[in-house]
């Protein structure tokens, strides 16, 4: 199947293009190949180097004539969207909207979205938390995410476009950026060790994070191409890791000092993140297989060989 | 007078004309900004109308200038059918819009926004109806999507910046001055085409209901909210169910006419059945219909009668 990849030349995105070139899928990476980030281009695939709302995308989608879309690009900082709303809303929805309508008159018949658990539910009252569909997000990143899945089950009702979306927790792995993005404290903590930095830990280190190793989260995107769920669906591992746990684990792997010092926590902050997984084990027949100790070995291995010894 | 100065967007439309008129009462002066020029009966002498675009003009300086009290929000691209075919058209007008809205209020504004959400198509379909605030909503279309989205941004300006907001969630209005001529409002093109002699086509076989609300009633709501401390979102409807055949056959009585609809079977209703629990508005804002839909068609229809 031909399928477009936004983002696809990113952290996650370029996981999941792997996977679907070694499938045997055709690849069309959309991704505008943002300065000071990290990109990983697969040579198998055809990379676009656009944004997914720029107007050359319609000539692009028209050519490639895709089945269907992974859509993973976004502007992914939340605290750039608390402050400014407006471009956040550009980018995230109008942008979007539009990479929607070219991909309807190419052809697409499946999209896949790429939501977000943790911005959605915030500090959700219940944990780990079920697909609520009235949660109340505190940020735009939040707001936008929700108001697109809503988009996008508008256009399942008007169209043949058949839609999936998935709501991921924090995932991790190789390839992760040093900083931004949802990955959250661990590239931060992994960048301190190799350059022999304290670490700041806010609060005792209680607050907890449900952590997906990226291959796991590649697994239900994948998954999800064959699939028409109901309704949004969590892809987690539905365990909650406390910061202190962690920050346990990661000292275990890391044959060297590892300073960390605790100031108080900040305003807003989300005490506990876990996402209900059964949702997605049911519909689609997906479940994480890799432990946190194996995950944080393998990503400690490449933020090491990436980012220290080269 | 009760407040020295408000802002109206979207006052020259429908619902904003009646709430203009309402406020040239309350308040010393009523700043419109509406991205056309109000019809010349429905100007207020009172107010002050200035031709901007939410989604792309200048805000800030209007707003800065002004100072306003109250701000009501009703500045919409409102054709829900239309929004399906031009979600983006919709999405910039409703979404970016309101957020310009929004961000000239957080710097401007001391007092509370009061917003124009919808109450019909919110919540989708509902098992439970009428049906009340708390209900998970399912909007089904791009124009429904931009108001509830509209409401979950107010929240966070309110939980960030301490912007107070009420979220009026109104049924199906009518009254003078609605545009019969154009794709909704049931009463208004019903009562337009009757009274000239056309034919009046009906979705499929009427059995739609739909919760109509006497537009001095939803004025009144807009009223009651700017006044009131609370934060939040309130159902403004009568919490009764119409259909659409009922409806046909109500207007025809008050117009006079014997007349069979012609049915026609063209676009699905997304929502069958829609009717708004108001419990928590009469409760909080004090607020109930006063106007029945029999009382309510009679002097609509009374209205047609005279000025069209």
């Amino acid at each position: 199947m031909k399928i477009v990849v936004t983002g696809g030349a990113g952290f996650i995105g370029s996981h999941l293009v792997d996977r679907l070139i070694e499938e045997g899928h055709g690849v069309v990476v959309l991704d505008h190949h943002q300065k000071d980030k990290l990109r990983f281009p697969n040579p198998a695939a055809k990379v676009y180097k656009l944004r997914f709302g720029d107007p050359q995308v319609e000539a692009a989608l028209a050519k490639e004539k895709p089945e269907a879309i992974f859509h993973l690009a976004a502007q992914i900082s939340v605290t750039f969207s608390v402050e400014h709303p407006i471009d956040d809303v550009e980018t995230n929805i109008i942008d979007a909207l539009k990479l929607l309508e070219y991909g309807r008159r190419a052809g697409v018949k499946k999209i896949v979205f790429v939501s977000s658990g943790g911005a959605i539910y915030g500090d959700h009252s219940i944990v780990p938390t079920p697909e609520v569909m009235d949660a109340k997000p505190i940020s735009p990143y939040g707001i936008h995410k929700q108001a697109f899945e809503h988009y996008l089950d508008s256009l399942q009702n008007s169209s043949d476009i058949s839609v999936a979306v998935l709501r991921p927790a924090n995932i991790y792995g190789p390839r992760q950026q040093l900083t931004g993005g949802e990955g959250g404290v661990m590239p931060i903590f992994l960048n301190n060790f190799l350059n022999n930095r304290e670490s700041v830990v806010f609060g005792d280190g209680s607050s907890t994070r449900d952590y997906l190793y990226v291959a796991d989260a590649v697994d239900a995107f994948v998954a999800a191409l064959d699939c028409k769920p109901p309704h949004p669906v969590n892809i987690s591992t539905g365990r909650e890791t406390s910061i202190a746990e962690l920050w346990q684990i990661l000292t275990a792997i890391h044959d060297g000092a590892a300073l960390k010092k605790h100031l108080p926590f900040r305003p807003g902050e989300i005490m506990r993140s876990c996402l209900d997984a059964s949702a997605a084990e049911t519909i689609l027949n997906w479940q994480p297989k890799t432990s946190l100790e194996q995950g944080l070995r393998e990503t400690y291995d490449w933020f090491r060989s990436t980012y220290y010894d080269a | 007078m009760k407040w020295k100065t408000v802002i109206v967007t979207g006052g020259a439309g429908f619902v904003g004309t009646h709430l203009v008129n309402a406020l040239a009462e309350k308040a010393e002066r009523v700043v419109v900004i509406d991205k056309v020029k109000p019809q010349k009966d429905q100007k207020n002498i009172k107010a002050i109308y200035k031709k901007l675009d939410i989604a792309t003009d200048d805000l800030e300086e209007i707003f800065a200038k002004e100072k306003p009290q109250v701000v009501f929000h009703l500045a919409a691209h409102i054709d829900d059918r239309e929004s399906v075919k031009e979600p983006i058209m919709n999405a910039e007008q409703n979404l970016v819009g309101s957020l310009r809205v929004f961000e000239a209020c957080k710097k401007n504004l001391k007092g509370k926004i009061v917003f124009a959400s919808t109450g019909g198509l919110i919540y989708g379909e509902q098992d439970k109806i009428p049906v009340s605030e708390d209900a998970v909503p399912r909007p089904l279309t791009p124009y429904a999507v931009s108001k509830l989205t509209g409401e979950r941004y107010l929240y966070f300006y309110n939980k960030i910046h301490g912007l107070p907001y009420t979220a009026i969630r109104f049924s199906n209005s009518y009254g003078p001055w609605q545009d019969g001529s154009a794709e909704c409002g049931a009463i208004a093109i019903f009562t337009a085409r009757l009274l000239k002699g056309k034919e009046v086509h009906i979705n499929n076989d009427g059995a739609t209901t739909r919760d109509y609300v006497y537009i001095d009633d939803v004025v009144n709501a807009f009223l009651r909210a700017a006044e009131s401390d609370v934060v939040g979102v309130y159902n403004i409807g009568t919490g009764v169910e119409t259909s659409t055949l009922e409806l046909f056959e109500k207007i025809c009585e008050a117009v006079g006419v014997q007349a069979s609809p012609i049915f026609e079977e063209e676009i699905e209703d997304l929502v069958k059945r829609s009717a708004l629990d108001c419990k928590k508005a009469k409760k909080d804002l004090g607020w109930e219909p006063k106007v029945s839909l029999d009382e309510g068609i009679e002097k609509t229809v009374k209205w047609y009668h005279e000025n069209v």
